[in-house]
């Protein structure tokens, strides 16, 4: 039977190219299925909880069938445009003068957060129902 | 079984343990939860190519027993998921040996075994969390890792194998 160098012989080639691509192949399969999805996502009652100088001025709950809409937060510096859709929520404009806010990939998973501190705007994703664990441990 | 046999499994074991415990000292240079250097495997590939899969297992048994107590893991989720994807890689290695024996190398059945080792591992985290959102974010990773760990573990074992001094007295089937 061929050998390789080092004594591997096709089969072990084979083999590791299957691997290989069975990795690739489940890789894209989370991208396009997996709960990276945005309509994966959503539907499960998290919420999108805006707040300005600490206090909560919005609160809206995610799902496949809401329209995007913009919201204009007030805050010490102007106004801050919060998007929010199904795909979850982003800031789109913001009277900062670094504009580290505005993200062009929306949040939508619990815990997710996008701030514009200079602004005291603060976008946070909170989990519509308790995840069935405390803490995970290795 | 004779005497010959029962030592050089035990023996076996025994660097089996001291390999894990070894691995389990080391710094993680990939922080993916599971995914490890998976040296005890070398261990496993030559029990099987000597002896075969019903005394591979046997050797997986008793590292990952031992191993634990020494770590301080026994019976703890640690244990179980380690032992789930070290018997999971013997059967998978040792069926791989009897089935493709002739057109695989030791390094093949080495990628088999760590891919086996990740698929046992996760698979027993999905049920254990009671999720399967587990397998969505680590397969693809864990089964990319598996497979250079697993290549450089077959290529110890089959270097140790060639060694002039590696033959058994039985060998397996």
């Amino acid at each position: 039977m061929s050998k390789f160098r080092g004594g591997l012989r096709a089969a072990d080639v084979a083999i590791t190219l299957a691997v290989i691509v069975l990795a690739i192949g489940a890789g894209l399969a989370a991208w396009l299925w997996g709960p990276y999805a945005p309509s994966a996502a959503a539907g499960d009652g998290r919420v999108v909880v805006v707040r300005a100088e600490g206090q909560p001025v919005l609160t809206v709950e995610l799902g496949p069938d809401l329209e995007i809409e913009r919201h204009d937060v007030s805050g010490p510096l102007g106004v801050t445009v919060v998007e929010i859709g199904p795909e979850g929520a982003r800031i789109l404009e913001s009277p900062c003068r670094d504009k580290i806010c505005i993200r062009p990939a929306p949040i939508n998973n619990p815990g997710q957060t996008v701030v514009c501190l200079p602004n005291r705007v603060s976008v946070e994703i909170q989990a519509g129902r308790e995840p069935p664990f405390d803490t995970v441990s290795y | 079984m004779d005497s010959t046999r029962l030592a050089r499994l035990s023996m076996l074991a025994a660097m089996g343990i001291a390999l894990h415990l070894l691995e389990a000292s080391l710094p993680n240079p990939v922080p993916l939860p599971g995914a490890k250097l998976g040296l005890a495997n070398i261990v496993v590939l030559i029990a099987v190519v000597w002896y075969g899969t019903r005394d591979a297992l046997k050797v997986t048994l008793a590292r990952c027993l031992l191993s634990s107590l020494v770590i301080g893991s026994f019976l703890g989720l640690a244990f179980w998921i380690s032992l789930a994807g070290g018997l999971g890689a013997t059967l998978a290695m040792g069926l791989g040996r009897r089935w493709l024996g002739s057109h695989l190398s030791v390094v093949g059945l080495s990628v088999i075994g760590a891919t086996a080792h990740n698929l046992g591992q996760l698979g027993l985290a999905a049920v254990v969390i009671g999720s399967g959102a587990v397998l969505w974010y680590y397969l693809p990773l864990l089964l990319a890792v598996g497979v250079p760990s697993g290549l450089a573990t077959g290529l110890v074992a089959k270097a140790l194998l060639e060694r002039p001094g590696a033959t058994a007295a039985e060998s397996g089937p």
